[in-house]
């Protein structure tokens, strides 16, 4: 699987130097424009949300389309010709997909803290106050471990949908030829999936007893709202999980059986 | 390689080798190339090649000594009975032909004369 | 026994690709896959390379059922050039090297060397003649039990072509199986065993090609005009 994910970073070496190049860009304009400050904060601020939010789908459109890519062009039959099953190989992108995701994260993680140094630094403090103050809000709850639930679980979430787009184009794929709309069938499938996976998810929480749960908040009766929010936490980041896993296996198991190149 | 589609490609490849054996272009007892070095210079399939040097050892025109190679035969018997039966093969053909087209045997002398000339 | 297709069929929803296809290609044998564009020539090699799954019948390959694993024992040269664009010739290598255990760096790299190419070409740069010859070179690095070659000689110039037949009578030995497919059936003609035609997607004829050309008389190019003439 190594070998596998050597190629597919080979494949993105050119891209994967250019949005770097990108992103330092932006990053750079970013602190500058803090640095002018006044009117030049509305730039800084549409810089770090073309920022955040590209740097986040970089990697899900990347890996979905270079699936979707392998399945049309010709070049897909030097992968699929290997010895190696559809698992191995559906595996691979989307754990390879998840080490994009991550390291999209880092960065973007990265960048935000700069540019609150940034402000801080040349515009009063005002992001320390404002993290103190939240702070003070949450009570017991560190704002720190916070953050890295809220991060996790925007990861995991990532994870499934990364999944869930990659099982899209496989099953469009099996059962369609390649055709030159086989992105837009792809798309809608994906649509489809991610409404399918929503409603799925909504009737967990409610098994968990999401409902009651809220009339209690409602008329103020919990004693334990840590321990709620942790349990619907946990229930949402195994499902993204197991959204991951089984959309990557199934993926896997129709390559094997359905698709034809 | 072109070769007639009427006769098996074997055959027509022993035929060349027949005759590079009249010209002495293959002497007697001459190591021939191996079964995939014919293949490739005559451009047949490696089957082919073995089965040529199995007819042709079937014919007395070599022998195959184990773990040394093909070589041609040393009877320089074989050589000259070889020439002769493509000698009497050539004029039984153009007897034939020329007598299909209508000429008597005199014509047909007096056409070779001419020729020799 | 190294491919068996026992009434193998591929239908797509307008066509039917292959019809009860039921033919055994023994090793040491050259088989030549003879038969008009669109007449299943392809899609009978990707189902034996497993890139297409059959709607019915079964393809045993060493007398196993046809799975992942049997392409370690398979090579497929299809008609197209199908290289990542990205790689160099020797990226290409590289990759048969991690993936196929029968492949030789070495045998690659004389017959690269052979064709005129080099190692560190791109893929997206080199001509069709060039990438042709490249996906044959790959395809013959590999000592493999079957060997399927889509139109070898396609897009070859007149004078690379003896370099490509060279290549293919090296290749053959008495343990595997080589499969042919071609247009240029005059040129193949000396190299084939055993030839299979196959019309709309359904095997007409087969049989030794020497035997064939004693009952009918002419070559295997005329016996093909005489088939596929309508």
């Amino acid at each position: 699987m190594i070998k596998l994910m050597k190629y597919e970073l080979l494949r993105r070496k050119q891209l994967l130097i250019g949005a770097l190049l990108a992103i330092l860009v932006l990053e750079g304009i970013t602190v500058y424009a803090i640095y002018q400050g006044g009117n030049w904060n509305v730039l800084a601020i549409l810089l770090t949300f073309l920022l955040v939010i590209g740097t986040m789908l970089l990697p899900i459109l990347n890996t979905v389309t270079k699936l979707y890519a392998d399945f049309k062009q010709k070049q897909g039959y030097m992968l699929f010709l290997t010895p190696q099953s559809g698992y191995k190989i559906l595996w691979t992108k989307t754990i390879y997909g998840a080490i994009e995701i991550l390291a999209a994260i880092l960065l973007v993680a990265g960048c935000l803290f700069l540019s609150g140094f940034a402000v801080d630094h040349f515009q009063g403090n005002a992001v320390s106050s404002m993290l103190a103050s939240m702070q003070q809000e949450m009570g017991p709850i560190s704002l720190g471990s916070a953050g890295f639930v809220y991060v996790l679980l925007i990861f995991l979430q990532m994870l499934a949908q990364l999944s869930i787009a990659m099982l899209a184009v496989t099953v469009s794929r099996s059962i369609m030829p390649a055709t030159n709309y086989g992105w837009l069938i792809a798309l809608l499938m994906y649509f489809a999936f991610v409404i399918g996976v929503n409603i799925v998810n909504g009737v967990l929480l409610l098994a968990f007893g999401l409902g009651g749960d809220i009339i209690q908040i409602a008329q103020n009766n919990i004693a334990d709202i840590g321990g709620m929010i942790a349990k619907y936490l946990t229930v949402g980041a195994v499902t993204y999980l197991l959204w991951f896993v089984g959309c990557t296996v199934l993926s896997g198991r129709l390559v094997n059986k359905n698709v034809d190149l | 390689m072109e070769y007639n589609s009427r006769y098996p490609i074997y055959l027509q490849v022993i035929s060349l080798i027949q005759k590079q054996m009249v010209q002495g272009e293959i002497l007697p007892g001459d190591k021939m190339p191996s079964t995939r070095a014919l293949a490739l210079q005559y451009e047949v399939n490696p089957n082919t090649a073995a089965r040529i040097y199995k007819e042709m050892e079937n014919m007395g025109l070599c022998y195959t000594e184990r773990g040394l190679g093909t070589f041609m035969t040393n009877d320089n018997n074989i050589v000259k009975h070889i020439k002769r039966d493509l000698a009497d093969k050539l004029t039984r053909e153009f007897v034939h032909e020329m007598s299909e087209l209508g000429f008597s045997p005199e014509e047909m002398k007096k056409a070779v004369e001419e020729e020799i000339k | 026994m190294n491919l068996k297709a026992l009434n193998l069929t591929k239908k797509y929803s307008a066509t039917t690709a292959v019809d009860s296809a039921t033919v055994t290609l023994e090793p040491g044998r050259i088989y030549g896959l003879l038969g008009p564009n669109g007449s299943g020539k392809s899609t009978f090699m990707k189902l034996a390379a497993g890139l297409v799954h059959p709607t019915s019948g079964e393809i045993r390959i060493m007398d196993e059922p046809l799975s992942e694993q049997s392409r370690a024992h398979v090579v497929y040269m299809p008609t197209e050039a199908y290289f990542y664009g990205y790689m160099t010739v020797c990226q290409v290598g590289q990759f048969h090297t991690d993936f196929y255990a029968d492949f030789s760096a070495d045998s690659y790299q004389k017959l690269v060397t052979d064709m005129g190419l080099d190692m560190d070409m791109k893929v997206s740069s080199l001509s069709s003649g060039m990438s042709a010859k490249l996906k044959l070179a790959a395809a013959a690095a590999r000592s493999a039990q079957i060997i399927m070659l889509d139109e070898p000689l396609n897009g070859i110039d007149l004078i690379a072509r003896d370099v490509i037949m060279s290549a293919i009578i090296q290749i053959a030995n008495e343990n595997n199986t080589l499969l042919l497919s071609s247009h240029l059936i005059d040129v193949m003609e000396s190299l084939l065993d055993e030839v299979i035609f196959i019309k709309q997607g359904r095997i007409t004829m087969q049989g030794n090609a020497e035997a064939m050309r004693a009952e009918h008389g002419k070559s295997i190019v005329d016996i093909y005009k005489e088939v596929f003439a309508s």
